[in-house]
């Protein structure tokens, strides 16, 4: 019952934790930290169970609703290849932002309220990719919409309340197509939820309903993962959000939609699914993404919106990765959630440093501060390196596999998309190049002369982020081998 | 043994709660914890009978000549008493507290203690004549509690569109009993089944028209209490007009009453003839415009109370989504989904009007623009009132997640892609308004009238913790509402669940 007690643990720690805000304020992060720490060290010593087979993943199950012939709802946990280095990620990214939180919060009201939010929106995450029955999944699915919301709509920047309304009006719409999916689901595996139960039943399933299914599963996860026609609430959401939120919401939490996609409904749509015109047509979406999240990234101001679209971006590469349809990309695409959350968080962070250091947000009057921010500096530029795809980062060798794998997909035009994906991956170079040249040489302001490194709580969580993911990049069979025979195994290889 | 002593509890209850009143003279307004012991006594009661195994058929013959009196207990009289003592028992707490400042407080727990015998009888009758007295005991009390305040021009207006409205649906309904007595020479529903699907299969269209009639005029009948489409226009009037606990009871549980009588009266019926699908095409009509339109009406609302109304409206129409799916087929989940909806729905609404209660009785006003940044200065109510939001917008761990899905789940399990689309469509349309509204309470900076407010009555707060504390036991165990609703599904259709 590990993973059932860690998310206990988390829920009852967080109401724990609110009554000390008065007394503790900031300095609560670093007990949020510990909080999600336990959890982390219990996934890390739980390692040789993320290479369980897909088959009979490692599973805890709790029987919630019990009425034979209609409904028979389990709360399960589970670890595989697949969901092993995403619940590993979500966690560690959550207990660093915690701790940067600290600082970066230090002058915020109600800080009770926000670390108790805080563990509950990290924990929401986790449980979700831990599911393994679909409303346990839904359930957790939208346990962690409503304290992101808060977070965005109390201690965000600008026009706040708007974003946060918006931001949880575009994820209902999404969700409320991922509750008719379960519904469908469900009445063909005669009310048993458990992914078991639904892979099991998938045969079932007329090829049209399948189709419908396949459609409103993308569609509903789409607004989350934030592919190109349901992207509105991400540019503003991410950067109006409190940094630590920002550095979650980019990192992980938008990953989760694609991972949901992967896990629960492919092994569920495999066969007639796969076939040439789907491919390219999901292949296109993915493509459109890349492209309009880089060309929007790169006439960006403000620093956290760039970042922002970069995160559009990025999620196209992912998205190419799942649309190519083929055991590599996909391989890719779950490596890249990983790599891609390192780095984003790390992009983040280092945007946070400037708001909280130097309180200044926009490109064009920052410049020259790697005299002044070395150390900032440094971890920025390894940030940049790994978003645009350099080798030695974890995120060089995801898109590598993204690539290559989009030349296996079914597609009749794999090679004209390959191209086009290749030269795309130059715009996220372009912008993040941008990014450093603007904001860390350059002539540097008179204004600026006083500016230094934040305080260590703000740098340790980065360099962590910055060394996993060169670790990742040097010897990515650490988490690799787990995911390649999980994602074999659903494609029916 | 358990409908005679239930009933007679209360029956005790609502004779001694006059005679003690008097006793009390000044100090009346403790009337209110008898009141709420009386309907815990019989909760317990029904709870004891059934942890010592008592059975769920038992029946009771209050007598058996020509039109015979039968009171039953079955799964569906066990779910729609759960639910009406739950909230009566937690509404009347509330009393204690909003209702502290008023007189002729023996009146109100007399009628408040008579309207809930009603209900409980309502759930338990098994023949139209003793669902007839029963409703009209709970819809007279009704009609003079919502106008309780009749010093107020507002109340006493709104209670007179009730009772005019509400009147002329109990004569329709009087109307159609006869027009059943005439055709099956009794009123008991098991032979109302027989005869009733009998006459509907011979097949011969003129004769067709008296079950028409008959049915038509019951669901208007039912209709007017329950408020869907086009019956609606007393809701939005008589609910906020009524001291807030009566508002509570009112949208959670009254207007369930209508939809308990279709439940037992007429589904039944329909569904062991040919014509349950005929039957399901107007109600799936009356479900989408009874989501939409007062869905729309509810996003331009500036008084809480009337918002909390329409939206009362909006979830009556989503229970229909669960008898439509019944009637086209969907016997697993139709009316299982349609009674999980009625609980989760009873649970959120009463304590939205609750919550309102709290803030009307410390700020006394009603205007939503009043109330911006409650969050922060009443953080309780405005907590429970977000809880209540959140529920009824389907949101986990609360009941509304567990009963919206299973609509969903029902309406595609029956075919009717559109009635699910329209439910999903309106669920999110809610999500505006409710969204909106938190987001006033929440972030908002707070308005003079938050800051010079006064403190919350005690009991007040007690009724609120009580409520949000079950919600989320519920929320989190969900067995205990689908169990309830899953049986009372059984006991609807004897003759299908073989």
């Amino acid at each position: 019952m590990e993973l059932v007690l860690m998310l206990l643990w988390m829920y009852i720690a967080g109401i724990a934790i609110y009554p000390l805000g008065k007394y503790l304020k900031n300095k609560l992060g670093y007990i949020s930290s510990f909080i999600i720490g336990i959890p982390l060290l219990m996934l890390l010593s739980m390692y040789r169970l993320g290479f369980s087979s897909p088959l009979e993943p490692y599973l805890e199950s709790i029987n919630w609703v019990e009425l034979p012939p209609y409904l028979n709802i389990s709360f399960s946990m589970y670890l595989d290849g697949i969901n092993y280095p995403i619940a590993l990620i979500i966690l560690i990214v959550t207990c660093l932002a915690a701790l940067y939180s600290v600082v970066y919060m230090e002058h915020e009201e109600f800080l009770g309220a926000y670390f108790t939010l805080y563990v509950f929106y990290a924990a929401g995450m986790l449980g979700a990719v831990l599911s393994y029955d679909l409303i346990t999944f839904l359930f957790f699915w939208e346990a962690m919409l409503i304290p992101s919301y808060v977070l965005i709509g109390v201690w965000g920047y600008g026009d706040k309340r708007r974003v946060a309304y918006k931001y949880f009006l575009y994820t209902q719409l999404g969700t409320i197509l991922i509750i008719i999916t379960i519904a469908i689901l469900g009445i063909y595996s005669g009310g048993n939820y458990s992914f078991t139960a639904l892979y099991a039943t998938s045969a079932l399933i007329p090829s049209t309903i399948k189709l419908l299914v396949g459609l409103l599963a993308i569609i509903g996860f789409g607004v989350k993962m934030a592919i190109v026609p349901l992207h509105g609430w991400l540019p503003e959401a991410h950067a109006e959000a409190p940094t630590p939120i920002s550095v979650i919401l980019s990192g992980v939490m938008i990953e989760i939609g694609l991972y949901a996609v992967i896990r629960i409904y492919l092994p569920i749509l495999v066969g007639e699914w796969f076939s040439a015109n789907r491919s390219t047509i999901l292949m296109i979406i993915g493509l459109l993404s890349m492209y309009y999240g880089g060309i929007n990234a790169l006439v960006q101001k403000d620093v956290k919106r760039l970042l922002a679209y970069s995160s559009i971006s990025q999620m196209g590469y992912m998205f190419l990765g799942f649309a190519s349809l083929s055991p590599t990309g996909i391989e890719g695409s779950i490596f890249h959630i990983v790599g891609h959350g390192l780095m984003k968080g790390l992009l983040f962070m280092v945007a946070g440093v400037l708001i909280h250091q130097v309180g200044i947000r926009d490109m064009e009057k920052l410049g020259g501060l790697a005299v002044k921010m070395p150390v900032t500096a440094s971890l920025a530029v390894i940030g940049a390196m790994g978003i645009a795809g350099l080798p030695g980062i974890s995120t060089f060798i995801s898109e590598f596999l993204v690539f290559t794998g989009s030349y296996s997909s079914p597609s009749g035009f794999k090679l004209y998309l390959l191209i086009l994906a290749v030269l795309g991956s130059a715009l996220s170079a372009a912008y993040m190049t941008l990014f450093i040249r603007k904001v860390f040489f350059g002539p540097l302001p008179k204004e600026f002369e006083g500016v230094r490194d934040p305080a260590p709580s703000m740098i340790i969580p980065m360099v962590v982020l910055a060394v996993v993911g060169i670790i990742l990049g040097l010897y990515p069979r650490l988490l690799l081998d787990m995911v390649a025979p999980s994602v074999d195994f659903f494609l029916g290889l | 043994m358990v409908v005679d002593i239930v009933l007679l509890v209360m029956g005790v209850g609502v004779f001694l709660t006059p005679i003690i009143g008097y006793l009390l003279g000044n100090k009346e307004r403790y009337l209110g914890y008898f009141t709420a012991l009386i309907q815990l006594i019989a909760l317990i009661y029904i709870y004891i009978y059934l942890f010592k195994g008592g059975s769920l058929s038992e029946q009771f013959y209050l007598f058996n000549s020509p039109v015979s009196s039968i009171l039953v207990f079955d799964g569906l009289s066990l779910f729609f008493t759960t639910v009406f003592l739950i909230i009566g028992f937690i509404s009347s707490i509330h009393s204690i507290g909003y209702m502290s400042h008023d007189r002729n407080l023996t009146i109100y727990y007399t009628l408040y203690l008579l309207m809930m015998l009603g209900l409980v009888g309502l759930s338990m009758a098994y023949d139209l004549f003793t669902f007839f007295v029963f409703w009209e005991a709970m819809a007279i009390s009704s009609y003079v509690l919502v106008a309780f305040r009749y010093h107020l021009d507002e109340p006493v207006e709104a209670g007179m569109k009730y009772l005019i409205m509400s009147g002329v649906g109990s004569l329709l309904m009087l109307y159609a009993i006869t027009l059943i007595y005439g055709v099956v020479g009794s009123l008991r529903l098991d032979y109302i089944i027989q005869y009733m699907s009998s006459f509907m299969s011979i097949g011969n269209y003129g004769l067709l028209m008296v079950p028409a009639a008959i049915i038509s005029l019951l669901m208007v009948g039912f209709g007017i209490k329950a408020a869907y489409f086009p019956f609606w226009t007393w809701l939005p009037d008589a609910h906020p007009a009524a001291p807030s606990p009566i508002s509570a009871l009112l949208s959670g549980i009254v207007i369930k009453a209508g939809i308990l009588g279709i439940m037992r009266f007429v589904l039944p019926v329909v569904s062991n003839s040919r014509y349950a699908a005929s039957f399901g095409a107007p109600i799936y009509v009356l479900a989408i415009l009874t989501m939409t339109i007062p869905n729309i009406m509810a996003l331009m609302q500036d008084d809480i109370k009337r918002l909390l109304a329409y939206s009362s409206i909006v979830n009556i129409g989503f229970i229909l989504i669960g008898l439509a799916s019944y009637s086209y087929g969907s016997y697993y989940y139709g009316a299982a989904s349609a009674l999980s909806h009625v609980f989760s729905h009873a649970l959120g609404k009463a304590l939205g009007f609750l919550a309102v209660g709290g803030i009307i009785y410390s700020m006394e006003t009603r205007e939503i623009r009043k109330m911006f940044g409650l969050g922060r200065h009443r953080p309780l109510v405005a907590l429970a009132l977000t809880m209540a939001l959140l529920s009824l917008a389907g949101m986990p761990p609360l009941p509304g997640f567990w009963s919206k899905w299973l609509l969903i789940l029902g309406a595609i399990d029956s075919g009717l892609w559109w009635l699910a689309f329209f439910g999903v469509f309106n669920s999110v349309l809610a999500v505006l308004y409710y969204l909106w509204l938190i987001q006033r309470i929440f972030f908002a900076e707070p308005t003079d009238e938050v800051l010079s407010s006064g403190e919350v009555h005690p009991a007040i707060k007690v009724s609120l913790i009580v409520l949000m504390g079950f919600m989320i036991i519920i929320g989190l165990y969900p067995q205990f509402m689908y169990g309830l609703a899953f049986n009372a599904s059984k006991a609807l259709a004897p003759l299908l669940h073989v």
